[in-house]
């Protein structure tokens, strides 16, 4: 018995066959390769425009390529855009997924959830789509605008894109709140909303705020939607409460020019500063958002 | 008692020296049990030609019987012969399942438990519950017992500190918990979680308390203390128990139903049941010859 006479931890299990165990070991650094090169490239080409410009990068407020990298207004459009996203989408995510796994049952609830999930799958570019044909005339309509294409639409849009992941997080998480704890409060007398207000939403609100942060990470870094309604304008809206103002945020600026500055001179250290920005930002909030989903599986 | 015994010696049965010793033992126990007088007990529960069905399968058929009052009453049986599923009758928890139907009459207390002007949540109140998975509540030792009184609109904390001490002191853990009550109720040992988890029950004060196999994932000395707590709640309440283990239905129930595939096909004083039962399959049962 191996595993008996080896009492420490050990970080290896060298109990397969040797060419599996090379293969598999082989495609583990590989992935844990690439990650690090990601990792690496984006840090070091945004090393030199923290060199040149020091914190301009995240305070200053004027973009003129090769002379001044000011991206306050870019994260100030992403903070915005994402803000009116979770805005929109939070309520209606949390208050849909605590209906669909208290109040819907068998089949219904199982269609419902199907159809969650393949809105959850749509790619970004139909969603951008819909936007542009739909949305933002509305916006433009509705408010009286020149151009429809403002930091609310895109944020509206955001809401309805990460609304599918919340809510079938959500949903998930209320679910896993054990039966039993559900069968002792109705059995000590409590009527289902009693139940549901006392014992699973508390038992369920990490589960809530991992599906908050996971959307919010999605609602950060998608591009391709936000870039066809947000306006792409790099400066703060004016006042700067005004959302239907055009605006920019850092995935659809780093979209929208990446290619045409693709490693050259300051302009693209400072797109790629961006980058770095936003996968600090994004990658925090997934950890966090697993972190809350983790400790209602265990 | 005789007809084992007989049995044993005419070498009809294929009892095996451990079930027949086993049987013995229950018997001893018996004896030490208090008899229990003849004559009209009042009756807390009555329940009349019950029927009930998941789906289209029928889990009970044509139950009818009489649990008193201040007893403990004992459902034994084989797996899925339903006596979980009579349990869970009496305070309708059945009615969260999908596709379960019932027929027929309860009564708890003279009141008819399926009228359409009961209300089941004050039900469940007079009918406490206490389940098979020991499952205390991620809180407070102090707010599991007073979690059902606060929900309930009982927000005075000197009554509620009141409620906490008598329904602990009731289930004999305020000694071991008194100068932790606000510790994680997760810190406790299994024993003391299902003694905190019949306090929390005792604390809505209920008449009737149903236990669902209680025991069944204790060790001897937790499940003794259970026990013995049983036997000191009946003066106040009116027990039932299902459980799969004999010894404990004869050690604590004063009365005992031995329910087969969904039939109550015995139902009477436990000495009785145990040592002179009337119907075969119920001595089949309990000399251990199936289930």
């Amino acid at each position: 018995m191996k595993a008996l006479s080896q009492p420490k931890p050990s970080f290896v299990s060298l109990e397969y066959p040797s060419l599996w165990f090379t293969l598999g070991a082989i495609a583990v650094l590989w992935t844990l390769g690439y990650a690090s090169i990601l990792v690496f490239t984006v840090f070091s080409e945004a090393f030199p425009i923290f060199q040149a410009e020091g914190w301009n990068l995240i305070t200053g407020t004027e973009w003129i390529p090769e002379e001044n990298h000011g991206g306050f207004p870019i994260i100030f459009g992403s903070v915005a855009v994402t803000s009116i996203a979770l805005a929109f989408a939070v309520p209606l995510a949390w208050a849909s997924a605590v209906f669909t796994a208290e109040c819907l049952e068998g089949r219904l609830r199982l269609f419902v959830k199907a159809v969650m999930e393949l809105l959850a799958g749509i790619p970004g570019i139909i969603y951008g789509l819909v936007g542009m044909v739909f949305l933002s005339p509305w916006i433009k309509n509705t408010f009286h605008l020149i151009d429809g294409n403002t930091l609310l639409t895109a944020g509206l849009l955001l809401g309805v894109m990460i609304l599918p992941v919340l809510m079938t997080l959500a949903e998930d998480a209320v679910r896993a709140v054990p039966e039993e704890y559900r069968a002792t409060a109705l059995a000590l007398g409590l009527t289902r909303w009693e139940t549901l207000r006392s014992v699973t939403l508390p038992q369920a609100r990490s589960g809530l705020m991992g599906a908050l942060f996971l959307g919010m990470g999605r609602a950060l870094g998608e591009t391709v939607a936000v870039l066809l309604v947000i306006g792409s304008l790099d400066r703060l809206p004016s006042p700067w409460y005004n959302m239907l103002d055009a605006g920019q945020n850092i995935p659809a600026k780093l979209g929208r020019e990446a290619a045409e500055s693709l490693g050259y001179g300051l302009q693209w250290n400072a797109l790629m500063g961006l980058g770095a920005l936003l996968f600090i930002v994004a990658a925090s909030t997934t950890i966090l958002g697993n972190r809350f989903l983790g400790r209602i599986r265990t | 008692m005789l007809k084992h015994g007989i049995k044993f010696e005419t070498g009809k049965t294929i009892v095996s020296d451990q079930q027949a010793k086993d049987t013995e033992s229950l018997k001893k126990v018996i004896s030490k049990s208090s008899p229990i007088t003849d004559g009209e007990e009042p009756i807390e529960i009555k329940i009349e030609d019950l029927n009930f069905y998941y789906g289209n399968s029928q889990a009970l058929k044509g139950i009818s019987m009489e649990i008193p009052k201040h007893r403990i009453t004992a459902f034994i049986g084989p797996s899925g012969c339903g006596k979980s599923t009579l349990l869970r009758c009496k305070n309708r928890m059945n009615d969260l399942v999908d596709g379960a139907r019932m027929e027929g009459l309860i009564e708890i207390g003279g009141q008819d438990i399926n009228s359409l002007d009961l209300d089941v949540n004050q039900l469940r109140k007079k009918v406490g519950m206490v389940f098979q998975k020991v499952n205390p509540f991620p809180k407070t030792i102090f707010e599991n017992v007073a979690y059902g009184p606060r929900i309930h609109g009982n927000n005075n904390k000197a009554e509620l500190e009141g409620i906490v001490e008598d329904s602990l002191k009731n289930v004999a853990l305020w000694d071991e918990v008194k100068d932790r009550l606000n510790d994680s109720a997760l810190a406790l040992s299994g024993g003391q979680h299902q003694r905190l988890c019949i306090s929390r029950a005792l604390a809505v004060q209920p008449d009737v308390i149903l236990m669902d196999e209680p025991c069944s994932a204790l060790d001897p000395i937790a499940t003794a203390k259970i026990e013995e707590l049983m036997v000191n709640l009946k003066k106040k309440y009116t027990i039932v128990i299902v459980t799969h283990n004999m010894q404990q239905a004869a050690r604590v129930g004063d009365y005992t139903a031995f329910l087969f595939l969904g039939e109550l096909v015995e139902f009477g004083p436990t000495p009785k049941i145990f040592q002179n039962p009337e119907k075969e399959k119920t001595e089949d049962y309990i000399t251990g010859r199936f289930g």
